[in-house]
């Protein structure tokens, strides 16, 4: 049964798993899942969004309305794919209300991850890790989303196929070609 | 050894995992730990977006079922027992309407004084983003019933969807009522140009509210200094409502308590249920949603209704609710809990 693998992978939930998963004590313990998903789904908002304070806003909007969802929530399933799914709605709504999405700023990334490597390296990695986010901000739509919940939150294809409404399969293909994509895009940048 | 393919994939996968592992810095921490503490009034520009209190908004890829829309009410309706009550007994409706390219039927509703339950279903042109369904309710009276939980189901192959709607019900409504349906917003579960109808979808038809068992024990326990009391009980065939007033002012918080239970619900010998269900004051029933700046039912005071996911065809007997602990947020980024347990067991006749 899944939820009793989810169960599992929570005793055994290595600190990139990422997946939190709300037993029947921490049902009501709303405020736990908040503080284990908060930063994957910063992270996933983060990448859909412009800027620092989109992205804090979403992940806001993002939990009040996972807060008021919580009642439906199924607690022998994985928290943070469940959370995501809502934060998926809640960027998607507000892309409709502020379309057209321009380009990524990345101007507003100084929150970037930390790097403790040479002054040099932390300048070549910082404009890297700004070339590759905005080559993910321009993927389609699915296949963004798919990276971003894949490299950005943590999930695993099958957590990924349940947020966004396919396969584990498909999305292990769609992931493949955005990585094709996000190659052949760099490539021609060169 | 590896192709060159292969490691330059396994570089772009690290590359790609250390530029979107974006890290908060701490001032957006801090503004999104405030929302939360604070949370803001509703606006009626997004409104209709957030009008779903419970959105499960499932996309469930239902490779090989029966393409029917109507089969995704059931897995609409399967997070809540009640739920599946309500749509069992529902009165059959069957009320169709078109919005552009879309076939959207109410087709069952059912009511008790613990909630109103409507059961829609959405056929959509092939190839074409499932949507979803969100409506406004009110009576022959006037009364508004506040929409506070429900979920949905997709099939992306179809472009189908069911969806399970649940609204508070306004004190006094009883017997059979004439309801007016609005459907103004049909949600696309993908990113693609909002289809809502336009104008809106009404429906009116006439639905029995079945009846429902009240107690009203005021039964207050005191744990620690710190008191709560059982005012009322109501149970019906999908749900089980009651109100607890618990006493935070003691307690360290923010500006906004926000506290959740760790409880349990228990018929009788039956089975514990975990209570997660924070339904809506009385005092908010009917009122505009643009009037209720909370984010969780009882954060700006301390009254809450709590709602079990299941009812009973007979409550008579023992009701046993037992509070274990109470946890919030202390308004300082941390979580605090107060360790009960608060017990309270009521009998019904």
């Amino acid at each position: 049964m899944d939820g009793e693998i989810a169960r599992a992978r929570m005793a055994t939930a290595e600190p990139n798993d990422g997946v939190p998963v709300a037993s029947t004590d921490t049902r009501s313990g709303f405020v736990l899942l908040y503080e284990e998903c908060r930063l994957p789904v910063y992270r996933y908002l983060r990448s859909r969004t412009r800027s620092d304070d989109e992205a804090a806003d979403l992940t806001a909007a993002t939990f009040e309305r996972a807060l008021r969802s919580f009642a439906s929530y199924d607690a022998r399933q994985p928290a943070l794919p469940w959370v995501l799914r809502i934060a998926r709605n809640v960027a998607i709504d507000a892309a409709r209300r502020h379309r057209p999405v321009s380009s990524l700023d990345d101007r507003s990334g100084a929150d970037g991850p930390p790097d403790s490597d040479s002054p040099e390296a932390q300048y070549l990695h910082a404009e890297r890790d700004a070339e590759l986010r905005a080559l993910v901000f321009a993927l389609p739509d699915v296949a963004r989303d798919a990276v971003a919940l894949r490299y950005g939150a943590g999930l695993s294809a099958r957590e990924i196929g349940s947020v966004i409404g396919k396969s584990e399969s498909a999305t292990q293909k769609l992931i493949q070609r955005a990585l094709v994509a996000l190659r052949e895009a760099h490539d021609a940048k060169r | 050894m590896p192709s060159a393919d292969v490691l330059a994939f396994d570089r772009l996968e690290s590359e790609l995992a250390r530029a979107l592992a974006w890290q908060p810095s701490p001032t957006v921490l801090e503004r999104i730990d405030r929302r939360m503490r604070e949370p803001r009034p509703r606006q009626p520009a997004i409104r209709r977006w957030r009008r779903p209190l419970v959105l499960l908004a499932a996309a469930f890829l239902l490779m090989g079922a029966a393409t029917a829309a109507l089969t995704l009410i059931q897995p609409a309706a399967h997070y809540i027992p009640g739920h599946v009550v309500a749509y069992d007994r529902g009165e059959k409706l069957d009320l169709t309407q078109r919005a552009g390219n879309y076939a959207v039927t109410l087709e069952r509703a059912y009511g008790d004084p613990n909630q109103l339950v409507l059961a829609f279903s959405v056929m959509g042109p092939s190839g074409a983003s499932p949507v979803v369904v969100r409506a406004k309710v009110v009576d022959a009276a006037g009364r508004s019933y506040l929409d506070f939980a429900g979920g949905d189901a997709t099939d992306l192959k179809t472009a189908g969807s069911g969806s399970i709607l649940a609204f508070d019900v306004p004190p006094g409504v009883q017997g059979t009522v004439n309801l007016t349906v609005t459907v103004d917003t049909l949600m696309p579960i993908e990113n693609v140009p909002s289809v809502d109808p336009n104008p809106a979808l009404v429906y009116r038809f006439a639905v029995p509210f079945h009846e429902a068992t009240t107690v009203t024990p005021n039964d207050t326990v005191t744990v620690d200094g710190h008191a709560m009391t059982l005012a009322w009980l109501r149970v019906s065939a999908t749900a089980a409502r009651f109100r607890l007033d618990t006493d935070l002012s003691a307690l360290p918080h923010g500006d906004r308590p926000v506290a959740l239970l760790d409880a349990t619900i228990r018929h009788g010998n039956g089975a514990e249920e975990t209570l997660s269900w924070n339904a809506l004051p009385p005092g908010w029933t009917g009122q505009p949603k643009s009037g209720i700046v909370a984010l969780v039912d009882g954060m700006d005071g301390s009254v809450v209704i709590y709602q079990a996911m299941s009812g009973s065809d007979d409550p008579s007997g023992t009701w046993t609710i037992i509070v274990r602990r109470l946890m919030w947020l202390d308004g300082q980024g941390g979580q605090k809990i107060v360790n009960g347990p608060w017990v309270f067991s009521v009998r019904i006749p």
